[in-house]
C-alpha cells in the first residue's frame, strides 16, 4: 500500500514541471542561511560562516541529485526532460517545424487514409455465415433463371444453390401512403436467407414457400430502411405494401447489419423471385428466358469440400443443365461444347471481399497504396534533408555537450526525441489529413460505396505504427550523423570541412532520392491527367450536349398494354411541342446505361452473336445525334399496328431493323446492308421472311465509356416487343430547367400518380461516371505539384546551408580572381549529380510504378515517352531553379566580410 | 574524543518522525539540528542527507509539508507528522526495538555456553 502511493507520486512527480526544482532550491537555500546565521550569532564572519554551512550541510548536488532520483522514475524522467527540450527547441524554430509537420502530415495522413479504407475492406466481407464456403458460379446463361433452377435441383455437390438479381428500382406504396416512393429491390430465391445463413430482426425472412408461383406475396424489408422509413415499428409486420401498385404483404425484416449480396448497394426490400413477374407485367415472360441473364448464382460448398474439387463435377452439371433446360421446350439449341468454357467457372465469393464488383475496386485502392507510399517516402527524405540541415545549424552545441561528457547514445536519443516529437504532431494532422481524404473519396463515390472515416483501433495502431516507422526512416540517419564528430578535429576549423563533405555526399544522396520520387508522382499525375483527357474525349458514337433523359415508369401503377402505348406516345407528341424542345423519342434504353445483351444466331443457325438489343421510335438518332450511315430511319409507320403482348408475341412485330455499323460487320462482313435480311432462332425464315435491314447507324457505346468493343446493336422500331418501360430523351436548345419543367407538367397533366425514376442531363451524367477517373487525376496532380515544390525546397534549402558553410572558400576563391559564373557553376555542378542521378532512378521506377497500375490507364502506354519527358524537363526545370537562388547569393559573397568573420 | 558514528540506512527515517511525533510541526534546519543535539553530535549526518529522506516519507504519506514562515521571519517548509505516519512510527519502533533486544542479547550471551541457549525457550 505504501509502497503504491509511492510509486503513483513518483510517478506523477515524473511529470510536474519545474516549480518542483526551483522550490527545492527554496527549501535548501533556507537551510543554509538559517545555519548560517546561526553561525554568525556565534561570532563568525558572514562569509566563513556561509562556508562553514556548506560543509555542515555536505555535497549540495549531490543532494539535489539524490532527491530529484527519488522524486521521479529515472528513465522517464529523461525522457520528460528530453521531450520537453526538444519541444522547446522547436518553439524556438517555428519556421522549421511547420513545414517539417506539415510536410509529415501529409505522408501519415495519406497512408492512414488508406489504412481506413483497408480496415472497411476486411471488415466488409460477404455478409453471410461461414462466407468461405460461398462461391459464385460465372457465365452468361449461368445468370438466366432456368439455368439457376436447374443448377439448384441437379446438384449433388453443393449445400445449396441461391440467386438474386441485382437492385432494380422500383415503386413503394407502403400502407397508409399517399404517393409513391421510389426505392431498390433485390429479388432472391427461395434458399437465399437459408444458404446464406442470416436470419429476421423482426418477424420472417423468405423461405423456399414463398418462392412458388402462386405463394404467398411476401415482401422482407431491410434493417437500414425499416429503421429508416418506419422507425423499426414492429407493428409494420403484417402490413401491405405495394410494389409497382402490386400489393404485397410485409412478413418480416432482416437482420441488422445485412445489405444484400451487393455490400456496395443496399436493397430497401427483399422479394421472392416467384414475385418479379407479377410485379413487373413489362417484363413477366422474359425473366424466365434462357438467354435472359440478369441473376448472380451463389452455391454454398459442402463442408470439407474444395473449390477444385467442386470444379471438377461443374463440367458434366453444367451438360445436365443444357439438357433439361433444353427440355422444356425452350429450343435455344445450345450447344453443350460451345460454351462450356465460359460457364460455370467457380469462383470463391468471400475472397473478393467486395464481392462482385472486387475488380473495380481494387484499381483505386491500389492506385492509393502506391501514391500513399511514394508520397510517404518524399515526406521522409524531405524532412531528413531539413534535419541535416538543422543539425549543421547545431554543429558546435553538439560538439560542445560532447566535449562536456554527454555520451554518443545520449545525443542520438535527444535527437530521436524530436523527430519523434515531430512526427507525433505530424500525425496528428494526419488523422486530420486521413479524415478529409477519407471523406472527399466517400463524396464522389470513388468506389461506388459509402466509405465513413472512423478511428477504429486498427487504424489508430497503424497510424501509430506509420509514425514510428517515419521517425526511424528520417530521424535516425541525421541523428547518428550530427553525433559523428571527430571532438579533436572540429574545435578547430578544418574538422568542419571534412564534415560538410561527407554530410553533403547524404545530403546529395537525400536530394537524389527526392527528385526520383517526384517524377515518379510527376509522370503519374500526366499518365493520370491524360487518361482523363482521354476519356472525356472517347467518340461516344453520339451527341452529349443538350440532351435530357427522363425514365418514368407508368407500369409501376398499372398501365399495361396499349394503355402503356398510348400513354408514351402521347407524351412523346406533347413533348414535341414544348418551347425549346429541339427534338425527342423514346426508346427501350439510351447510351451510358445498362444494357440488356441477348444473343442471337445468324442465318446459318451456328453463328453466335451477342448484341444489344434496343427499339426505339422514329427521330432518336436525330435527337442523340448518332449519325446515320446508310439507308433510312424508322417510320411511324413501321411500328407495330397491334401492340404484342410482351417478348413472346413477335408474330405481329415489325419486320425491319436498324443495324449498328459494328453487327452489320458481324453479321454479313460489309456495312453495305440495307436490304438484306436476317433471321432470329426459331423463326422462320424462307424468303421474303425474316427481318430487313432498313438502315446502319454509327456505333454507341450503351454500357460504359470504356468499353474496348463497340457494342453490336440492333434498333427494331418502338413496340416490337409489346407495351415496355420506355425513355423519352429529349434534345433542347438553351437552358435545361424550363424544358425539365415543362416536361414534368405535361407528366402530371396527363396522369399525376407516374412516377419519374431519374432525369439525367446526358453530359453531366458522362461526366458523373468519369468522377472516380477525374479524382485520380486531380489527386495526382496535386501531389505531383507537392512532389514538384517539396523537392525544389528541399534543393534550394540543402544548397542553401552548404553556401553558408563554405563562404570562406568561397571567399577566397573570389578572392583570387573567380568570376561569378564560376562561383554560380560550382554551386549548380553540386546539384547536378544528385539530381541527374534522381532523374534516372525515376525513369525506371516510373516505368515499374506504370505496369503496377496500367489498368488505370486509358489510350495511353503504362510507360508514356512524352509524360516522362515531359515530367523531366519540368523537374529540371525546377531544380534549376531552386539551384538559382543559393547560387546567386554565393556570387554576391563579399571577400573581405566572409574571410574577417570567420 | 567520541568518535562519531554512521548513520544506518533506515534509521535516519525513524529519527526524523520520532523527532516530528515529538516537536510537532518543524522545517528541515530545525530537524537537523535537534537530530544532531539528541544525538549530542555522535553521529555523523551531512545535514543535506536529510532532504531525500523527507520526500521519501512524504511520498509513502507519512509526513505532510507546507510553507511557512520560521521564527526569525524566513520562508521555510515545514513538516508535520500525519496519522499514517504515527502508525508508521509506532510499528518502526517495535522492530527496531526488537532488532536491538535481539542484537543486545546476542552479542552479552555470547560469553555464556552453548548448552544454556536451550533453556532460554523456557
Amino acid at each position: 500500500m505504501r509502497l503504491l502511493r509511492r510509486a503513483w507520486r513518483r510517478l506523477a512527480g515524473t511529470f510536474s514541471g519545474t516549480s518542483r526544482e526551483s522550490e527545492l532550491a527554496e527549501e535548501l537555500e533556507a537551510h543554509l542561511q538559517m545555519q548560517a546565521a546561526e553561525f554568525i550569532e556565534a561570532g563568525m564572519t558572514p562569509e566563513a560562516a556561509r562556508r562553514a554551512a556548506a560543509l555542515k550541510f555536505g555535497a549540495m548536488e549531490e543532494v539535489k541529485e539524490s532527491y530529484r532520483e527519488q522524486r521521479e522514475i529515472p528513465l522517464i524522467g529523461t525522457l520528460v526532460r528530453d521531450v520537453r527540450f526538444a519541444a522547446r527547441s522547436l518553439y524556438a524554430t517555428p519556421g522549421f517545424t511547420l513545414v517539417a509537420v506539415a510536410t509529415l502530415a501529409f505522408g501519415i495522413g495519406l497512408t492512414t487514409a488508406f489504412f481506413s479504407l483497408v480496415d472497411q475492406l476486411l471488415l466488409w466481407s460477404v455478409p453471410a455465415r461461414e462466407a468461405h464456403r460461398l462461391v459464385r458460379i460465372t457465365g452468361g446463361y449461368s445468370r438466366a433463371y432456368p439455368f439457376f433452377t436447374a443448377y439448384r435441383d441437379l446438384n449433388r455437390f453443393f449445400d445449396g444453390v441461391l440467386a438474386s438479381s441485382d437492385n432494380l428500382g422500383v415503386s413503394f406504396r407502403p400502407a397508409g401512403s399517399r404517393g409513391v416512393e421510389i426505392g431498390k429491390a433485390e429479388y432472391v430465391s427461395g434458399g437465399y436467407f437459408r444458404i446464406l445463413g442470416i436470419g429476421a430482426a423482426a418477424g420472417r425472412v423468405i423461405t423456399p414457400s414463398d418462392d412458388t408461383s402462386g405463394g404467398p406475396p411476401a415482401a422482407v424489408l431491410s434493417y437500414r430502411y425499416w429503421q429508416q422509413r418506419f422507425g423499426g415499428d414492429p407493428q409494420v409486420i403484417g402490413q401491405r405494401f405495394a410494389v409497382n401498385t402490386y400489393p404485397l404483404v410485409i412478413v418480416g425484416v432482416a437482420e441488422k447489419g445485412f445489405g444484400g449480396l451487393f455490400n456496395s448497394d443496399e436493397p430497401d426490400v427483399l422479394m421472392p423471385l416467384a414475385m418479379y413477374p407479377v410485379t413487373n407485367p413489362g417484363a413477366a415472360k422474359e425473366w424466365k428466358m434462357a438467354h435472359v441473364g440478369w441473376l448472380t448464382c451463389v452455391a454454398r460448398l459442402k463442408p470439407g469440400v474444395s473449390i477444385q474439387q467442386a470444379q471438377a463435377f461443374m463440367p458434366d452439371l453444367w451438360a445436365r443443365a443444357v439438357e433439361k433446360v433444353n427440355d422444356r421446350g425452350v429450343n435455344l439449341a445450345i450447344k453443350v461444347h460451345q460454351i462450356t468454357k465460359d460457364e460455370g467457372r467457380l469462383v470463391p465469393a468471400a475472397r473478393d471481399a467486395l464481392f462482385i464488383r472486387n475488380e473495380q475496386f481494387l484499381d483505386p485502392l491500389k492506385a492509393l497504396a502506391a501514391v500513399s507510399v511514394l508520397v510517404l517516402l518524399l515526406t521522409c527524405a524531405n524532412v531528413a534533408n531539413l534535419l541535416l540541415v538543422r543539425a549543421s545549424r547545431r554543429w558546435k552545441q553538439t560538439a560542445v555537450r560532447l566535449a562536456l561528457g554527454a555520451t554518443r547514445g545520449r545525443l542520438i536519443r535527444q535527437f530521436l526525441t524530436e523527430s519523434l516529437l515531430l512526427a507525433a504532431a505530424g500525425s496528428v494532422l494526419g488523422l486530420a489529413v486521413a479524415y478529409a481524404a477519407v471523406r472527399s473519396l466517400a463524396q464522389v463515390e470513388f468506389f461506388g460505396l459509402r466509405f465513413r472515416f472512423h478511428l477504429s483501433l486498427f487504424v489508430l495502431a497503424s497510424c501509430a505504427g506509420v509514425t514510428l516507422l517515419t521517425t526511424v526512416l528520417f530521424g535516425l540517419v541525421p541523428a547518428l550523423r550530427a553525433t559523428r564528430i571527430q571532438l579533436a578535429a572540429s574545435m578547430n576549423e578544418q574538422g568542419i570541412s571534412n564534415e560538410t563533405l561527407s554530410r553533403s555526399l547524404l545530403s546529395r544522396f537525400l536530394i537524389a532520392s527526392q527528385i526520383a520520387l517526384s517524377l515518379v508522382l510527376l509522370v503519374a499525375a500526366s499518365l493520370f491527367g491524360r487518361t482523363l483527357r482521354n476519356l472525356q474525349n472517347v467518340d461516344l458514337g453520339f451527341q452529349r450536349e443538350n440532351i435530357a433523359i427522363f425514365q418514368i415508369d407508368p407500369a409501376s401503377v398499372g398501365y399495361s398494354g396499349q394503355r402503356l402505348r398510348i400513354f408514351y406516345d402521347q407524351l412523346l407528341e406533347r413533348t414535341r411541342t414544348l418551347p425549346g424542345v429541339r427534338s425527342a423519342a423514346l426508346a427501350a434504353m439510351t447510351p451510358i446505361s445498362n444494357t440488356l445483351r441477348f444473343l442471337a444466331w445468324g442465318d446459318e443457325g451456328h453463328i453466335t452473336l451477342s448484341m444489344v438489343y434496343n427499339s426505339v421510335s422514329s427521330g432518336y438518332f436525330a435527337t442523340l445525334g448518332i449519325p446515320l450511315l446508310a439507308g433510312r430511319d424508322f417510320r411511324r409507320e413501321d411500328e407495330p399496328d397491334v401492340t404484342p403482348a410482351g417478348w413472346g408475341g413477335k408474330k405481329d412485330a415489325s419486320r425491319v431493323c436498324i443495324m449498328s455499323r459494328s453487327l452489320a460487320r458481324k453479321q454479313f462482313g460489309t456495312v453495305n446492308v440495307v436490304g438484306r435480311r436476317f433471321c432470329f432462332p426459331g423463326e422462320d425464315c424462307s424468303a421474303g421472311k425474316g427481318m430487313e435491314v432498313i438502315g446502319v447507324v454509327k456505333d454507341v457505346h450503351h454500357s460504359g465509356i470504356t468499353e474496348p468493343d463497340p457494342d453490336a446493336t440492333i434498333y427494331e422500331p418502338s413496340w416490337s416487343n409489346g407495351a415496355e418501360a420506355r425513355a423519352l430523351a429529349v434534345r433542347f436548345d438553351g437552358s435545361a430547367a424550363p424544358v425539365i419543367a415543362g416536361i414534368r407538367r405535361a407528366l402530371q397533366d396527363q396522369d399525376p400518380n407516374v412516377p419519374v425514376m431519374h432525369v439525367r442531363l446526358m453530359e453531366e451524367y458522362i461526366n458523373s461516371r468519369l468522377a472516380r477517373e477525374r479524382l485520380i487525376a486531380y489527386l495526382s496532380s496535386f501531389f505531383g505539384v507537392l512532389a514538384l515544390g517539396l523537392a525544389a525546397l528541399g534543393l534550394s534549402g540543402v544548397l542553401a546551408s552548404v553556401v553558408a558553410q563554405r563562404t570562406r572558400e568561397i571567399g577566397i576563391r573570389i578572392a583570387l580572381g573567380a568570376r561569378p559564373g564560376d562561383v554560380a557553376r560550382m554551386v549548380l555542378r553540386f546539384s547536378l549529380v544528385p539530381v541527374v542521378a534522381g532523374l534516372a532512378i525515376g525513369v525506371v521506377v516510373a516505368f515499374c510504378w506504370g505496369i503496377f497500375l496500367g489498368s488505370l490507364f486509358y489510350g495511353i502506354d503504362s510507360f508514356d515517352l512524352v509524360s516522362v519527358s515531359q515530367s523531366v524537363a519540368v523537374l529540371l526545370a525546377a531544380a534549376l531553379l531552386a539551384a538559382a537562388i543559393p547560387a546567386r547569393r554565393a556570387t554576391q559573397v563579399d571577400p573581405m566580410v566572409a574571410l574577417r568573420c570567420e | 574524543m567520541k568518535e562519531k558514528q554512521d548513520v544506518w540506512q533506515g534509521t535516519l527515517s525513524l529519527m526524523i518522525l520520532k523527532t516530528l511525533d515529538v516537536m510537532g510541526t518543524q522545517h528541515g534546519y530545525g530537524l537537523a539540528r535537534r537530530i544532531e543535539q539528541t544525538s549530542e553530535d555522535l553521529l555523523a549526518i551531512n545535514q543535506g542527507s536529510l532532504y531525500p529522506v523527507l520526500l521519501k516519507l512524504e511520498q509513502e504519506g507519512a509526513i505532510d509539508s507546507e510553507w511557512g514562515v520560521s521564527d526569525n521571519n524566513r520562508r521555510a517548509k515545514f513538516y508535520r507528522i500525519t496519522r499514517a505516519g504515527r502508525k508508521q512510527l509506532a510499528q518502526e519502533f517495535r522492530q527496531w526495538q526488537q532488532t536491538a533486544d535481539v542484537m543486545t542479547r546476542f552479542l552479552t550471551l555470547s560469553a555464556t555456553p552453548a548448552a544454556e541457549i536451550p533453556g532460554e525457550d523456557k
